[in-house]
């Protein structure tokens, strides 16, 4: 993305729209890595990121696990971006600004030449079995917001719920299930010393949870999780992972096989499964060897939820399964149900398969497939015309999937759409009028935020202690 | 003395060339002290892959074994090959002497 070489010339010299000025909606990797192209490829381009919350970074700070921070380090790099461009007073935060709420896209739209949609995907897919409205059903999404700290989650009763579980089942087995069962069986030495909040440590330390069952619809060698998240769960200080020999044996299909040769991230899975020093293995009727820990991670697999049934009032007690085989070809083996039912104690059920994007008014949306309609990140109508001057990225533009680095590829093709407009002439239109949001918390704000946390989390022998409600966070903004 | 030279190649095929790459420094390293737009998003702990790169096979040959954590997080990578390290966890040697290391074509998109 060095495009500045040829058309580079002519963008320094026109001196007063020297380059497109560009609102960034949402602040999570998407967003930020568009602003970092934008600005490192147009010497003339301004960026104002707008952000619901206070806190930037979106699911890198509510979503990635508090023992994982090494994947938070990409935060240095954003960190380094602003500061570059703050100073030459080419990029602007606005954080505790809503589109939609306190400012409508159609106003934003007026006082930028381009306006970029990286909002993310902040709704929970549901299963639509019944049942699934008892109490103690809910979203994997919520249940992380809540450990690390997303102020829309901080008052939910998560601690309440682990008081009183033995057993949890975890619906879906992508990397968001397992970061989930490694938080429920990890002890609190495990966590005490990361950016966990506070109060979620010591619910997690006061929790009466046992078994954790992570269940798939598929077999294992179609797993989603990867080898690296999988490797963890055997390397836990107190809670051994199990997998159920016959089940493994179900998924071990003549396709499978052919599925397993042609990919060695598949491989390696398959062999830590097997792999009795590393892995427990239960047999058929559930019992699981002597292992001398305090909790166990159970991975199932073709199982899919038919339901799930109330035990003490109005909770959850029992999820109902049915047991599905294995049909079709290599690379497209579909969970086909056998007619046998299995039942898994439950207080506690977390959904984890996927998360749908929401629609602000003014955008045009896709509503089957809940992503921004749009051709390489330029928002189109059903016809496919483009609404000239609004542009998507992250996973309002792709869906739900991928991990951070994914959205490298999908911010710079977002912002080679942007910048080929401005050249083509397309996004002269706009105003100039300046933005100005009273609420606002600017970047100088959150680092402020940002120094009040890391003081916080030293005192307490942590690397953080997140402010998690939003007048906190304000507060803190202004010193 | 304890330098090499090496060159790195992005995907349109444009070479830069690195005289004085230090023995012992991270090829990351050595990428973004000569301005090669490698990301690094974690900034080099072994837990993103978007350092990805792809070497010779006979460099890749004579390279001390990769460790299973790295191994584990190339799995993510886009594009991999056989010949694919993580830039952030090779460290440049005698055996980088002349050599010409890839950057990945970024068209397949990771765990999508
Ligand atoms: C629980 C979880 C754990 C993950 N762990 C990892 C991991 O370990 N490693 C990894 O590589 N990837 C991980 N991922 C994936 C990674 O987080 C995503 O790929 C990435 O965050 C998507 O970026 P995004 O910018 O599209 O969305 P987001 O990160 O969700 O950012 C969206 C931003 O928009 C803001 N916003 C929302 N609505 C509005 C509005 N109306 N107005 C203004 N602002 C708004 C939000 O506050 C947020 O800051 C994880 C994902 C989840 C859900
Ligand atoms: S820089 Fe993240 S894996 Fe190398």
């Amino acid at each position: 993305m060095r495009a500045a070489g040829r058309s580079g010339r002519r963008w320094v010299t026109s001196a007063a729209a020297a380059g497109p000025r560009v609102c960034i909606v949402g602040s999570g990797p998407s967003g930020f890595y568009a602003a970092k192209y934008l600005l490192k490829t147009h010497p003339g381009a301004t960026v104002d990121i707008v952000d619901r919350l206070p806190t930037p970074f979106g699911l890198v700070r509510s979503g990635v696990a508090p023992d994982h921070p090494e994947v938070k380090n990409v935060t240095v790099d954003f960190e380094s971006v602003a500061a570059e461009f703050a100073s030459e007073g080419r990029f602007r935060y606005h954080g505790n600004v809503c589109v939609g709420e306190d400012v409508e896209l159609s106003d934003l739209r007026k006082s930028f030449d381009a306006v970029l949609l990286a909002y993310g995907a902040s709704s929970d897919r549901e299963l639509g079995v019944p049942g699934e409205d008892l109490e103690g059903v809910g979203g994997a999404r919520a249940f992380v917001n809540w450990y690390n700290g997303h102020p829309d989650h901080k008052d939910d009763p998560w601690a309440e719920a682990l008081q009183n579980t033995e057993d949890v089942v975890i619906v879906g087995q992508g990397n968001v299930a397992i970061d989930c069962a490694r938080v429920l069986t990890k002890t609190p030495d495990e966590l005490r010393h990361t950016d966990i909040t506070s109060y979620a440590l010591e619910a997690l330390a006061a929790s009466r949870v046992r078994r954790v069952h992570v269940v798939g619809r598929r077999g294992h060698v179609q797993a989603a999780f990867t080898m690296k998240e999988l490797r963890e769960l055997t390397r836990l200080d107190d809670a051994a992972l199990v997998a159920h020999t016959h089940e493994l044996d179900a998924g071990a299909t003549e396709a499978s096989a052919e599925e397993l040769s042609k990919s060695r991230a598949a491989k390696k899975i398959d062999a830590l499964l097997r792999d009795t020093g590393k892995c427990l293995h239960a047999d058929e009727s559930g019992a699981v060897p002597q292992h001398g820990k305090a909790k166990e991670v159970h991975l199932r697999f073709l199982l899919s939820p038919t339901g799930f049934q109330a035990g003490e009032g109005a909770r959850v007690g029992s999820t109902l399964l049915s047991r599905s085989r294995l049909e079709g070809p290599a690379g497209a083996q579909s969970a086909v149900a056998t007619g046998d039912e299995v039942a898994l104690p439950s207080q506690l059920v977390l959904r984890s398969i996927g998360y749908r994007s929401v629609a602000v008014p003014g955008l045009s949306f896709d509503a089957q497939r809940c992503v921004a309609r749009n051709d390489a990140g330029r928002v189109v109508d059903e016809a496919g015309v483009p609404d000239v001057g609004l542009y998507v990225t992250g996973w309002l533009k792709r869906g739900p999937s991928g991990i951070i680095g994914t959205n490298i590829v999908c911010a710079k093709g977002s912002v080679k759409a942007i910048l080929d407009d401005w050249e083509a002439g397309a996004l002269a239109g706009a105003s100039t009028a300046a933005v100005a949001w009273p609420q606002a918390v600017d970047w100088e704000g959150w680092l402020r935020i940002d120094a009040a946390e890391r003081a916080a989390g030293e005192a307490a022998g942590k690397s953080r202690e997140k402010l998690s409600e939003v007048e906190a966070m304000i507060a803190a903004s202004r010193g | 003395m304890s330098t090499v030279s090496l060159s790195f190649v992005d995907k349109d095929g444009n070479a830069t060339v690195v005289k004085d790459a230090a023995i012992g420094d991270s090829l990351l390293d050595v990428a973004h002290d000569n301005g090669i737009d490698i990301e690094g998003a974690c900034e080099g702990e072994c837990a993103c892959s978007t350092c990805h790169v792809i070497l010779e096979e006979h460099v890749f040959e004579d390279l001390p074994e990769m460790s299973e954590a790295e191994e584990d997080m190339l799995d993510l990578a886009a594009g991999l090959t056989d010949t694919s390290r993580l830039a952030c966890q090779v460290h440049v040697d005698a055996g980088f002497e002349g050599a010409v290391i890839r950057l990945p074509d970024e068209i397949t998109n990771m765990l999508d």
